[in-house]
């Protein structure tokens, strides 16, 4: 599978520290394998010259732009940040499974996100607003350090406006003109979610904030079958070929990046 | 049907085969080369053929070193025949092939790729038999050639094999036959294969992974890797951007499980951070979810990585204590 040319349309500074840029994705030519795909899945971004980095992808189905929301760490994302508008990029994917989310159909959902690690669930969050519908209650439980560290802020405001949407935001600890929730995500998790019958939660975030959550859901009456994480591993194909990303016999690129928690207690801590 | 060809004709053999220039041979104990008039079919290469198939540089894409360019994807070209091939080096070939059965740039090599394997005397270090490997089956081959006294004993199993019989053999007599049926039946008779694989397959997963063993057993393992390189079903890659003044490739070259930064994220977060991690991810692959996911191991008992291993490492010492889990 090679890139598809992709030409960065617009680009956001999402953060206050500048380490998290947004880029607004058009492929040059209409390509069938991004018309449809499964929010949670990622896709592979291309700088020739430095190489390739798995990234998930935060627009749903449908969606003006594809959207790509990237912390800078390493060579590739160091590279990325220093481009311009306009310039083309390669894209390759959608890669992974994606959220299950026919299976979810009737339940309510609650998506839990900590930090930067909303990306996909924006994607899901977009798709089941679109499809509201087929689902039950929607609740987002979004947290960050300070408000500053945020991402899609315009948009935030937007839903908390929504009546179709429960959403608490919250930080770490109290700021100036802040009105949201003050609390680690776990403790909001415990205050505000709904209860485990019929539902399903979604968990992206820091592995601390992960840690902590997990039992709160539990106890809320989830089942593992119900909670669903993404992991991440260092990769180089995507493919399921250069093994690189394996958590014991699983391949993250390939059978994941979503795992149920009942999947995830069969493998072995490797992620 | 079998051939028989003199064993003196082998050399106008070779030089028909090579009539396109691309025949690869052993050339000596160390590995695989153009064919340039010399041949080694007596011991053990000490490289095998997986670097046609997966070589230590695979261009993937080329580029103009600018900015916001589109590259252009490479495949690879030509045609190679490799003649002397072991035939447990092309039953690994087969093993790889299973992952790779989607991937362009390997299945474009096996379809330009003729593989004639010839048998050896087994090494005291050889154990494919115990892995479920029968040379006489020729698995992943074209033509199986049998060495036998002053005759070489010729089987052809694909079309494509069939094409490139030397032009002198001739059709075997029922006692060549029997030649060959002989030396199939004694080798197969002394042939055993381990019932450790059927014992693993329904050994859990986690317990196996937690066994107290990998502790004493990855100890002298010095994760260098030379396993992994010299392994003929080892199949990890990298990928690489190469910039040399103004053009740039995207190669994909071998990699190593055992190193460190295999699993290193850019955060510097790292899943396998222990040496024990590593050297228990390499065999639980070959042993355990390879063997789960197409029912055979990933090892074709070559004895590379028991010869090499710096440590002394024996793949059968890990092998026993897996089978006793």
């Amino acid at each position: 599978m090679y890139p598809l040319p992709a030409r960065i349309e617009k680009i956001a500074v999402e953060t206050e520290d500048g380490l998290i840029k947004s880029f607004y994705l058009k492929l040059l030519d209409k390509a069938k394998s991004f018309e449809r795909y499964r929010p949670g899945q990622f896709a592979m971004l291309s700088v020739p010259g430095k190489g390739e980095c798995p990234i998930g992808i935060a627009s749903a189905p449908g969606e003006k732009y594809l959207l790509f929301s990237v912390y800078r760490t390493g060579l590739v994302t160091d590279a990325l940040h220093r481009l311009p508008e306009g310039t083309i990029i390669g894209l390759r994917g959608p890669l992974g499974n994606g959220y299950p989310l026919e299976r979810f159909k009737g339940k309510n959902i609650v998506l839990i996100a900590g930090g930067f690690a909303i990306t996909t669930l924006r994607a899901t969050l977009v798709y089941l607003l679109n499809n509201q519908a087929d689902y039950g209650e929607i609740t987002l439980i979004y947290g960050a350090r300070n408000p500053g560290l945020l991402l899609y802020k315009e948009e935030l405001k937007s839903w908390q406006e929504r009546k179709d949407l429960k959403i608490y935001l919250t930080i770490d600890r109290e700021a100036p003109h802040w009105e949201g929730l003050v609390g680690f995500v776990p403790q909001i998790t415990e205050k505000v979610a709904p209860q485990g019958k019929n539902a399903v939660a979604l968990v992206c975030g820091p592995p601390v904030m992960i840690k902590f959550t997990l039992p709160i859901l539990e106890k809320l009456g989830f089942r593992p079958e119900d909670i669903y994480l993404s992991l991440e591993n260092r990769m180089r194909c995507g493919l399921g070929l250069c093994r690189h990303c394996n958590v014991g016999p699983a391949l993250v690129c390939k059978d994941g990046p979503v795992f149920s928690l009942a999947e995830i207690k069969r493998l072995p801590p490797e992620y | 049907m079998r051939w028989v060809l003199p064993r003196k004709d082998l050399e106008s053999w070779l030089v028909f085969l090579n009539r396109d220039e691309n025949l690869i041979v052993p050339d000596g104990s160390q590995g695989f080369l153009k064919y340039q008039g010399k041949v080694f079919l007596e011991g053990k290469p000490r490289l095998s053929i997986k670097e046609f198939f997966l070589p230590w540089r695979e261009p993937l894409l080329s580029f103009e070193a600018i900015p916001g360019v589109i590259p252009t994807p490479c495949l690879p070209t030509g045609k190679k025949i490799i003649f002397g091939v072991l035939p447990c080096d092309a039953k690994a070939i087969t093993l790889i092939a299973r992952v790779y059965e989607k991937d362009l740039h390997f299945q474009e090599r096996l379809r330009n790729t003729v593989l004639i394997g010839v048998i050896r005397k087994k090494e005291e270090s050889c154990f494919c038999t115990a892995m479920g490997v029968d040379p006489f089956k020729g698995e992943g081959l074209d033509i199986l050639v049998l060495p036998k006294d002053d005759i070489l004993l010729i089987e052809p199993l694909t079309p494509r094999g069939k094409e490139l019989l030397p032009e002198g053999a001739r059709e075997a007599s029922t006692e060549e036959e029997n030649l060959y049926n002989e030396a199939m039946e004694s080798f197969r008779k002394t042939a055993f294969v381990s019932p450790l694989w059927e014992k693993l397959k329904k050994t859990e997963l986690l317990p196996l992974y937690e066994a107290p063993f990998w502790e004493e057993l990855s100890f002298p393992c010095l994760n260098c890797g030379v396993c992994t390189y010299l392994c003929p079903t080892c199949y990890c890659f990298d990928v690489q951007d190469e910039v040399v003044g103004a053009k740039g490739i995207r190669v994909r070259l071998p990699d190593s499980c055992m190193f460190l930064l295999y699993s290193q994220h850019a955060s510097g977060h790292n899943p396998r951070k222990t040496p024990l991690a590593r050297f228990r991810n390499r065999f639980m692959h070959k042993f355990k979810y390879y063997l789960d996911e197409y029912g055979e191991p990933l090892c074709v008992g070559c004895g590379r990585c028991n010869d090499a291993c710096p440590a002394g490492i024996n793949l059968w010492d890990i092998l026993k204590a897996m089978g006793e889990v």
